[in-house]
């Protein structure tokens, strides 16, 4: 979360030209995420999926941000609608009441009190406008190009990179990587993270290993980001079938 | 857990159209399509006494078109246009002498019935205030506690006391207080016992008798009416039968018949509705074009009840709502009907809030389908479907919840 104000404040303490003026954050790391020759999608679905990562990154602690451009290995669908994010939140987002149930009830079994630790979950995150209109087909297209469990190796890492960081051509530094969670730190390798192939392992997350069986068993699910004019997010899930209501 | 025996209900049952809407009287039909068919419908009775009592409603039971559609496909229920079928048969086809005659000697019979059973219970109610009257008479000590109006009575209730033996022949006990007192008018010779044993009884329980006085038969004030009226009857059967109460029918199809139409070659595909609605069998109700999200949820055993409490369509639940809390606000919509987030966040909000799911549904298009792999679910759905319909058609939908963020 302190990594997210940048040190241009302290770079251009006066006002300067316009010319001169520190580019925002939002827009350092726009500069730092350049659309790929090979996305087919348009810029501007490609800015608004960045800055609903910026939100989740450091207005909701997400760590480990990937982007998508092409649908999932195990969809069939030929493309992917728009960019779509992918992240692993700093808790679990999603139980399904017959889980907890379940969770519920080992944790008794074994004699404790209290809710138990469960580890989170890589979602994924669909951008969206409020200006958009949807329809269901679009909603369908969505899912049937997303796999039910984001892929590990899939998608390309994002670079949350302070101002210092970036130069002109939009390239990042070694030390972008530093945005990640300061807990993690110790475990994040800076170099895997910027080269965007390999996952950073991260100790305690169990979403690498297997999937949760609760999860392949349910349908499809993804998080819908809806980026009002004043960059309110608002953040719903999205079922790819009937799930039955949390009890919340 | 006890359970009531269900009427049984021949299927198909007709389900009566009045004003464009689909109305059940029959209590038994209304439990059968409950009990066998997940529809509870709205119950949307009222008295006229109390029409602002609008929480517990009686019958009629209203249908939403989707339901009456669905029971009519599936051939457990066909359309019956009330108002032609009154004119049809009330009008058109005059009822006969000897039928009109039968049904009025039916509706008499009822309501002496009726009578007779109000009389029963009043008279049963009038013994068991007297015998309290009679054992609690022994501990009244201090006749000055007594209220002015209670005195004569009280007086009487002494009497009775020592007359111990007669104290249920209500005629001994009556018959010369009533001249003593003279508070009434003198009786005829046959007269009704039963009128001076409520005055009795009415002054002498105070409240509790008056109440149970205003229950009874048609009597007191004026006593002379009724006495007057009883020597016409002759036959000592009919003078023990009270003043036959008027029926007035609920539903007019004992004497109207409602006949099923001809069964349907082929129940899947029912006939197309006919031009003229007059010889038209097989009419199917009209329906909103979220039609095949109801059918599609009620083939999952969901329960659908009207959405307009929660802005939707349908609350869907997943069991008999008198037992489960809705999943479900559902709202159909057609495949390229776009939609506004906003309104998708207003319904996930509200969902939330009340602990449902906000669902969206609708006939995804066949063909134009990207080849997308299928949820689990999906692959239920489509078979749910082509079996009811044969045809392609595959519905899908979509559960939105808050995310908690």
């Amino acid at each position: 979360m302190d990594d997210s104000s940048p040190s241009t404040n302290s770079a251009s303490p006066l006002p300067s030209p316009l010319e001169n003026t520190p580019l925002s954050v939002l827009h350092q790391f726009s500069l730092a995420n350049k659309l790929p020759k090979d996305a087919p999608h348009p810029p501007h679905a490609h800015t608004l999926a960045l800055q609903i990562a910026h939100n989740l990154r450091f207005q909701h602690g997400w760590t480990d941000i990937r982007l998508h451009y092409h649908p999932s290995r195990q969809a069939t669908a030929p493309s992917l609608p728009r960019p779509v994010i992918s992240g692993v939140p700093p808790q679990r987002l999603y139980m399904h009441p017959d889980e907890q149930i379940d969770v519920l009830q080992r944790q008794r079994e074994q004699g404790k009190a209290g809710w138990p630790d469960v580890s989170p979950e890589r979602e994924w995150v669909v951008a969206s406008q409020l200006q958009e209109s949807w329809t269901l087909r679009r909603f369908a297209e969505m899912f049937d190009a997303l796999s039910t469990v984001p892929e590990e190796k899939e998608g390309g890492a994002l670079f949350f990179a302070s101002s210092s960081d970036v130069n002109g051509n939009g390239t990042a530094s070694r030390s972008a990587s530093l945005w990640r969670n300061p807990d993690a730190l110790g475990a994040v390798n800076g170099a895997s993270a910027r080269n965007g192939e390999s996952k950073a392992v991260v100790n305690g997350l169990a979403t690498a290993a297997k999937p949760n069986r609760w999860r392949t068993g349910q349908p499809k699910r993804l998080l819908l980001a809806t980026l009002d004019d004043d960059s309110t997010v608002v953040y719903y899930i999205v079922h790819d079938g009937l799930v039955k209501p949390r009890q919340n | 857990m006890a359970t009531v025996e269900l009427p049984t209900v021949t299927e198909p049952f007709p389900i009566f159209t009045l004003a464009h809407r689909y109305l059940l009287y029959d209590i038994a039909t209304i439990s059968h399509i409950r009990a066998h068919h997940n529809i509870p419908g709205v119950l949307i009775g009222l008295l006229p006494q109390a029409p602002q009592q609008n929480v517990f409603s009686g019958i009629p039971l209203e249908l939403m078109p989707e339901e009456a559609r669905l029971l009519c496909e599936k051939g457990a229920a066909y359309i019956v246009d009330d108002v032609r079928a009154h004119k049809q048969g009330f009008l058109d086809r005059q009822m006969g002498e000897e039928e009109r005659r039968v049904f009025r000697e039916g509706l008499r019979r009822q309501g002496v019935v009726a009578a007779r059973q109000v009389k029963e219970k009043s008279e049963g109610r009038k013994l068991a205030a007297m015998q309290r009257r009679v054992e609690s008479g022994s501990s009244v000590e201090n006749w000055n506690d007594l209220p002015e109006d209670m005195l004569r009575p009280a007086s009487r209730a002494g009497k009775s006391k020592k007359g111990k033996k007669g104290q249920k022949q209500d005629s001994g006990l009556a018959t010369p207080d009533a001249g003593e007192t003279g508070e009434m008018v003198k009786p005829s010779a046959n007269g009704t016992t039963n009128d001076h044993d409520t005055i009795v009884n009415t002054s002498v329980d105070g409240g509790e008798g008056e109440e149970e006085s205003l229950f009874g038969p048609p009597m007191n004030t004026f006593p002379a009416n009724p006495l007057t009226i009883q020597p016409r009857t002759t036959s000592t059967a009919r003078r023990k039968d009270p003043e036959p109460y008027g029926i007035t029918p609920a539903t007019s199809y004992p004497p109207l018949v409602a006949t099923p139409p001809p069964p349907r070659s082929n129940p899947a595909t029912p006939t197309y509705p006919s031009r003229d609605p007059a010889e038209d069998v097989h009419q199917l109700p009209d329906v909103p074009l979220s039609y095949p999200l109801y059918r599609y949820l009620h083939s999952k055993g969901y329960f659908l009840m009207p959405g307009l409490r929660f802005g939707c369509q349908y609350t869907a639940y997943p069991g008999d709502p008198l037992r489960f809390h809705s999943h479900f606000l559902c709202s159909g919509m057609g495949w390229d009907e776009e939609f506004d987030l906003l309104d998708l966040v207003t319904g996930g909000r509200m969902g939330t809030g009340v602990k449902k799911g906000y669902l969206l549904g609708g006939v995804a298009k066949a063909g134009d389908r990207a080849g997308g792999r299928r949820g689990r679910v999906s692959e239920s759905e489509e078979k749910g479907i082509g079996v009811d319909d044969g045809g392609e058609e595959e519905l899908r939908t979509f559960c939105i919840e808050w995310g908690g963020m």
